[in-house]
């Protein structure tokens, strides 16, 4: 049964405790302003706080990020670390969009330069970029061989075949490569839905937004990062596709039988899960890492048809354009890191669902271009406002795991949201305001529209006042490819 | 029971996607649920309106085990959804053989989408989260959430 009268409780403008009642083992931690707040106690989300924060070997709070919203199991925006002996692993702390992320690249072109060719840069993308559901690109099918290696190298598989530049993998979390995948615990189900949909966008909230620096708010970060104001940026999100949704599909069922075994008690079934010394958490990790790193590997090839659409359109190439990576940062994952647990390093296993990892300035894992200024985060917004670029802190080190928020969290049901756009020409709307849109679907282009989501600008306030990120700058959005 | 003795509607969500069912036997409260998948994959948000599916062309035993009627009837779902996430085949009709407690055995005919009607949105899962399975007095009910 799921956690009863839990409460909230403000601790500063920016911190709200969820005090340890009944079967929690520690409190939660949600970052969130006054203005925030109502929305999120307008659904269970604060409830799936409480009943992460029931699970074994739980360490520090069970943190929600400003963002937060109603999931399955963990809400979205969710992040819990767990002790590697007394805690556990679970499928429902990571979510079926194994390795969801961002990736961003830059550029040295200015809106004008694109202005007169950009239509047929959308149009061309739309060709391009296999988008909608169940996409796939008739040119590209890999074998079972192949999706294997896939699993195990990630990135750089797709480097090695010629989708991108081998500097790009310097800019990847891990490299773009996860160590310790195992393509032996990964089901024939997934391989074959692997091979099909490798290079694909997907649909729903998954998006390539082409757009630009509008506002630079930290000059050494932004220019440490590549991006000046007026430049034309493109980001990529997408995930693991059919094959993290499998493996995640496969592995709760297995981790359902596990909780029995172990006697793991459950607030809710989605947060089924074993103990981190098991077999099946061994299998559970080795099969996620193979899907992390077909994540990373997709997003790859995206990022080579974006620059082969801008260098086609524009006739230069993307060298000469600059079209280089920022980052791609993960935001649906459990890894095994050190952190600072009650004033000592400690290896953990972190589960971010809906959470961005935030490394500060001189952590070993942030590329060395970046060391000085600390990791990359991306925060989406709605396709119809912002989105904005922080970089990790020390305070996100200290007190979330290293992590901070991911976008802007839904505030409408997709129900409500058609029930909104019902009667309206969304994409004649967004045009009217410069931005284009291509969409495989008008329905996915209705429930995504602005109003569906908080403004991200709130969200990541928060995040830069509480010291768990720090802001960049703001990107606006010219033109947006959605499923 | 005549057509409208089962039905099914979506239901407010904000992450994700939620079904609610009724039907008057828990095999037609499955046999709803698997309407309301492919009527969620068709981009409908109730059913039956005018359930004009293709004749199945396809025809599949499914014999599933779970250790209670919830993680059954997500089972069966999942069993749905992958046969047409990888085969792009969407159930037309199903004759539930044998529904037990932990045992369900089913003979389930599958269809392409129909003409000029595809698959509108992509569901990733079908989820343990908020599930419910229950008799209410007059009929059964469930609740299911699809991950989107």
């Amino acid at each position: 049964m799921a956690v009863e009268g839990y409460r909230l409780e403000k601790i500063d403008d920016y911190r709200w405790r969820v005090p340890r009642i009944g079967p929690m083992l520690t409190e939660g931690l949600v970052f969130a302003d006054q203005d925030l707040i109502p929305h999120i106690e307008q659904d269970k989300s604060l409830q799936q706080v409480a009943n992460v924060a029931c699970l074994p070997g739980i360490q520090g709070p069970s943190i929600a990020m400003p963002d937060i919203h109603w999931g399955y199991g963990f809400p979205i925006g969710g992040v819990a670390a767990f002790d590697l002996d007394e805690g556990v692993i679970s499928p429902g702390g990571v979510g079926y969009d194994i390795n969801c992320g961002v990736r961003l690249l830059r550029s040295d072109l200015t809106v004008q330069d694109l202005r007169p060719q950009f239509g047929k840069l959308m149009d061309t993308l739309y060709r391009n970029v296999p988008s909608g559901v169940g996409s796939s690109r008739s040119d590209i099918r890999l074998g079972v061989k192949q999706v294997t290696e896939v699993l195990l190298k990630g990135a750089a598989w797709a480097v090695k075949q010629g989708y991108g530049w081998p500097e790009d993998l310097e800019r990847i979390e891990a490299g773009g490569t996860i160590e310790g995948a195992d393509p032996d615990y990964v089901s024939q189900r997934a391989l074959e839905r692997g091979r099909q949909q490798v290079g694909t966008l997907g649909s729903g909230n998954h998006f390539i937004e082409v757009g630009y620096v509008r506002e630079v708010y930290d000059e050494v970060a932004a220019a440490a990062l590549g991006l000046e104001e007026g430049t034309v940026t493109a980001f990529i999100h997408s995930g693991s596709r059919g094959l993290g949704y499998q493996v995640c599909d496969d592995y709760l069922k297995t981790m359902l039988r596990a909780s029995e075994k172990y006697g793991i008690v459950l607030q809710d079934r989605q947060l089924c899960a074993a103990p981190l010394p098991s077999d099946e958490a061994r299998r559970y990790l080795g099969a996620m890492r193979g899907a992390a790193n077909y994540a990373f590997c997709n997003r790859q090839m995206m990022a080579h048809w974006v620059r082969e659409t801008f260098s086609g359109v524009l006739r230069q190439s993307a060298e000469r354009l600059g079209l280089r990576l920022v980052y791609d940062v993960a935001h649906n994952i459990a890894k095994i890191e050190t952190h600072r647990v009650n004033g000592s390093e400690k290896r953990v296993c972190v589960h971010r669902k809906g959470a961005t990892r935030a490394f500060p300035p001189g952590h070993p894992e942030v590329p060395e271009a970046y060391r000085q200024v600390g990791q990359p985060i991306f925060i989406p917004g709605d396709m119809g406002r912002y989105s904005y670029v922080l970089v990790g802190t020390e305070g996100a080190y200290n007190e979330t795991f290293g992590s901070t928020c991911h976008g802007a969290g839904r505030m409408m049901s997709r129900k409500q949201a058609k029930r909104t756009a019902q009667g309206r020409a969304i994409v004649r709307e967004l045009e009217d305001r410069g931005i284009l849109i291509r969409a495989a679907s008008r329905a996915t282009v209705d429930e995504e529209i602005s109003e569906a989501y908080k403004d991200v600008k709130n969200v990541v306030e928060v995040v830069h006042h509480a010291g768990i990120g720090k802001m960049v700058a703001q990107l606006r959005p010219l033109g947006v490819l959605k499923g | 029971m005549g057509e409208a003795a089962w039905r099914w509607r979506t239901i407010e969500h904000t992450g994700d996607l939620a079904i609610e069912v009724e039907a008057p036997s828990l095999g037609q409260l499955f046999l709803a649920g698997a309407h309301g998948l492919v009527g969620v994959l068709l981009g409908e948000e109730a059913g039956p309106e005018k359930p004009e599916r293709p004749k199945a062309t396809v025809w599949r035993e499914l014999a599933l085990e779970g250790p209670d009627r919830e993680v059954l009837l997500v089972d069966w779902l999942r069993e749905l959804l992958y046969i047409q996430m990888s085969e792009d085949l969407l159930l037309a009709e199903a004759e539930i053989g044998e529904l037990a407690e932990t045992r369900l055995v089913a003979r389930a005919g599958f269809a392409p989408p129909p003409p000029g009607k595809g698959v509108e949105r992509e569901l990733k899962a079908v989820t343990y989260h908020d599930l419910e399975v229950s008799w209410r007095g007059n009929s059964w009910y469930a609740r299911i959430v699809f991950d989107i």
